[in-house]
């Protein structure tokens, strides 16, 4: 079961962990008594293999916030197999896709651990109504989940097997944190096949070669780019050549 | 069966008076209300061409050409008052062709004179037209020019043949390769972007737009918060890379393709049909990530996402609706996307015309005939498959009976069986 607990938490200087943040421009005095959307936040852990909605789930008109931890957000294709619609990661917002609609069009499944903060959106109006830039911010944001979109849809549609997994990896490493050449790879090979349209055993040919090269090094649900040049390349298109090609 | 309005052109044409007597006798025996129209010529693409190739048209060349306009309306006026019909007169600014056929749609019956072409051009007022001709010459010359000169000299007075310049152009166009047509149209567009008209929701149709409860009282006056732009069939409404400077589409009429750039020819990456809009996958972002090239003329509403403008522009659309427009377009966008896990031709193609089908529903068109206003290739690039491919599967889709193809308009004659296929459960 999902444990609930109000936010934000004791001992934690206000505003400091907040990820309404960058919305919210209310930075008053530490002692000022807190504005409603704060008072309701929640916080919920969310164990692996938890889910944080279901398919077809009723809307709940809450806004989902990633604090820690990685989801993916999942869809069935018209042939019963899982199709990955995304990776969101810490700072993400979740299911917004979902604003306005009376059922969830996808599921989100936490990968390790996470904590999920929720807002309710009756709330974050508020907040959006009274400040004109944290609407514009908002704005941003959904705009965003569209081109995010539309960028994975241009993965699938043009682009061989190794071009996609390839760009895969750049993207993720961009998520990265700046000055760490560590990201995570939370996710199996099966996952990322869903993800770039291919099936895990791909994945995992392609990445092992990757590997080979010294391009990639793998480590615990984590990975690098030793030579990003080199594969920013393959994701531009070029050819690798021998002795894998073709594979 | 009677008439209730019966529009008649009015224009220097030596056979005006001929016209205006035949109107007047059917309006009298009927009695109707009667309508004489002029038309002054100047429509957007003349103000258009006249910023492409160097300044507007000067107020007193345009008052020339309004006053040339009245004279022709003052005549048609006498000619209903001699004969005691009920009657008024209207102006507008358009060419002949599209004003009328404008018109027409308001009138149960139009009276136009046969062309005279030995006879037309009915001598404008030497003042007026010429000094408008010079200008378009003084401009710069070029085709561009000598449009917008020649439409506001003699045009107004064609009646019956009703072809305007730039109507010829476009089928002249029609033959040259699109590429040529889209290299040619970052010039286009740097003029389109000035070539802009300030929309007054009682003149524009507005009441119509399903979008008007995004816009509705916005902006004081009978203002809404946008602005009317035309773009020609293989221009660019903008492209990818630049700079996105607040605007967001709305389209009136017309489609588009959205083309992502690639090193061998773009990939097209969607499709945005009216009443869609374009450029919500860009709020906020510094640049375009794909270009918009209209499949054909269209016609869209340029929303300025500018806080700091005036008043009416605080909040260019009401809020909340936006935020559900953005929300379906999140999820139009994500659905785009896990289409393309499907791996046969078949099942995408199907998938697409069944979307096309959905958007259609939902915007109150018939689900089941659409128009594609794509080529074989854009519908190639987006499925991700060869054009050969397309017109493989189209056939086969035709040979099974589940559509009927004929030019552009597609009928989709079963739709569970394109369901089961893109579902992958049957083979075509």
């Amino acid at each position: 079961m999902m444990q609930v607990r109000y936010c934000p938490q004791p001992g934690i200087p206000r505003c400091e962990a907040c990820p309404l943040r960058s919305l919210c421009l209310d930075h008053g005095p530490p002692d000022a008594p807190l504005p409603q959307v704060c008072q309701e936040q929640r916080c919920v852990q969310l164990a692996t293999g938890e889910h944080l909605f279901r398919l077809a789930d009723p809307v709940d008109h809450m806004v989902y916030i990633i604090r820690s931890g990685y989801l993916k957000q999942y869809q069935h294709g018209r042939d019963g197999c899982q199709h990955i619609v995304d990776f969101p990661g810490p700072g993400a917002w979740v299911g917004l896709e979902s604003l306005f609609q009376p059922q969830r069009r996808t599921g989100a499944i936490a990968l390790c651990d996470c904590e999920v903060v929720i807002v309710p959106f009756s709330r974050l109006s508020i907040l959006l109504d009274r400040q004109p830039q944290a609407a514009d911010i908002f704005g941003h944001l959904l705009s965003g989940a569209v081109a995010q979109h539309q960028k994975h849809a241009a993965m699938l549609r043009g682009g061989t097997a190794l071009q996609r997994i390839a760009q895969f990896l750049l993207e993720r490493a961009a998520l990265a944190p700046p000055g760490v050449s560590r990201a995570a790879l939370p996710m199996s090979r099966q996952d990322i096949g869903d993800y770039l349209g291919l099936t895990a055993s791909t994945v995992s040919r392609w990445m092992s070669e990757l590997r080979r090269r010294g391009w990639l090094t793998l480590g615990q649900r984590g990975f690098s780019l030793p030579d990003r040049d080199a594969v920013g390349l393959l994701a531009a298109g070029v050819p690798l050549t021998s002795p894998l090609a073709g594979g | 069966m009677s008439y209730k309005t019966i529009l008649v052109h009015a224009d220097h044409a030596p056979n005006a008076a001929a016209r205006y007597e035949l109107a007047c006798l059917l309006a009298a025996s009927q009695e109707t209300h009667l309508v004489g129209t002029a038309l002054t010529g100047l429509n957007l693409d003349c103000y258009r061409d006249a910023i492409a190739y160097g300044g507007m048209l000067s107020p007193q060349d345009a008052q020339a050409i309004h006053d040339y306009s009245r004279e022709a309306l003052a005549e048609f006026t006498a000619h209903a008052q001699r004969a005691g019909v009920s009657h008024e007169v209207r102006m507008s600014d358009d060419d002949a062709e599209s004003g009328l056929v404008l018109q027409a749609r308001y009138a149960d019956l139009m009276v136009l004179s046969q062309s005279e072409p030995a006879a037309v051009p009915g001598a404008p007022p030497a003042q007026g037209g010429g000094a408008a001709a010079g200008h378009a010459r003084r401009a710069g010359g070029g085709r561009g020019a000598a449009v917008a000169g020649g439409r506001a000299a003699g045009r107004p007075a064609g009646d019956g043949r009703l072809r305007p310049p730039a109507l010829a152009r476009n089928r002249a166009g029609r033959g040259h390769p699109a590429r040529a047509a889209i290299d040619d149209s970052s010039r286009i567009h740097g003029a389109l972007k000035k070539a802009v008209m300030a929309i007054q929701s009682d003149r524009s149709n507005c009441e119509r737009c399903i979008h008007f409860h995004l816009c509705r009282d916005t902006a004081p006056h009978d203002q809404v918060a946008g602005r009317r732009l035309r773009v020609r069939r293989h221009a660019a409404l903008y492209r990818a890379g630049e700079a996105v400077g607040n605007s967001l589409y709305s389209i009136r009429s017309g489609s588009f393709k959205l083309v992502l750039p690639q090193a061998g020819g773009g990939q097209v990456n969607g499709f945005a049909l009216a009443p869609q809009f374009l450029g919500l996958n860009a709020l906020g972002a510094a640049t375009h990530m794909f270009s918009a090239i209209a499949l054909e003329d269209s016609e869209v509403c340029w929303i300025t996402w500018d806080r700091h403008a005036i008043r009416g522009r605080r909040q260019p659309l009401q809020r909340s609706a936006l935020y559900a427009m953005l929300a379906d377009e999140i999820r139009r966008a994500e659905q785009a996307a896990l289409q393309l896990h499907h791996t046969q031709a078949g099942q995408r193609l199907a998938e697409l015309m069944l979307s096309l089908s959905r958007t259609n529903r939902d915007n109150g068109y018939s689900p089941v005939r659409l128009r594609l206003p794509m080529s074989r290739s854009d519908i190639a690039s987006y499925i991700g498959v060869s054009a050969e491919c397309v017109s493989r599967v189209l056939d086969r889709f035709r040979r099974a009976g589940l559509v009927e193809l004929c030019r552009r308009e597609l009928t989709l004659l079963d739709q569970p069986a394109l369901q089961q296929l893109a579902s992958g459960k049957a083979a075509a």
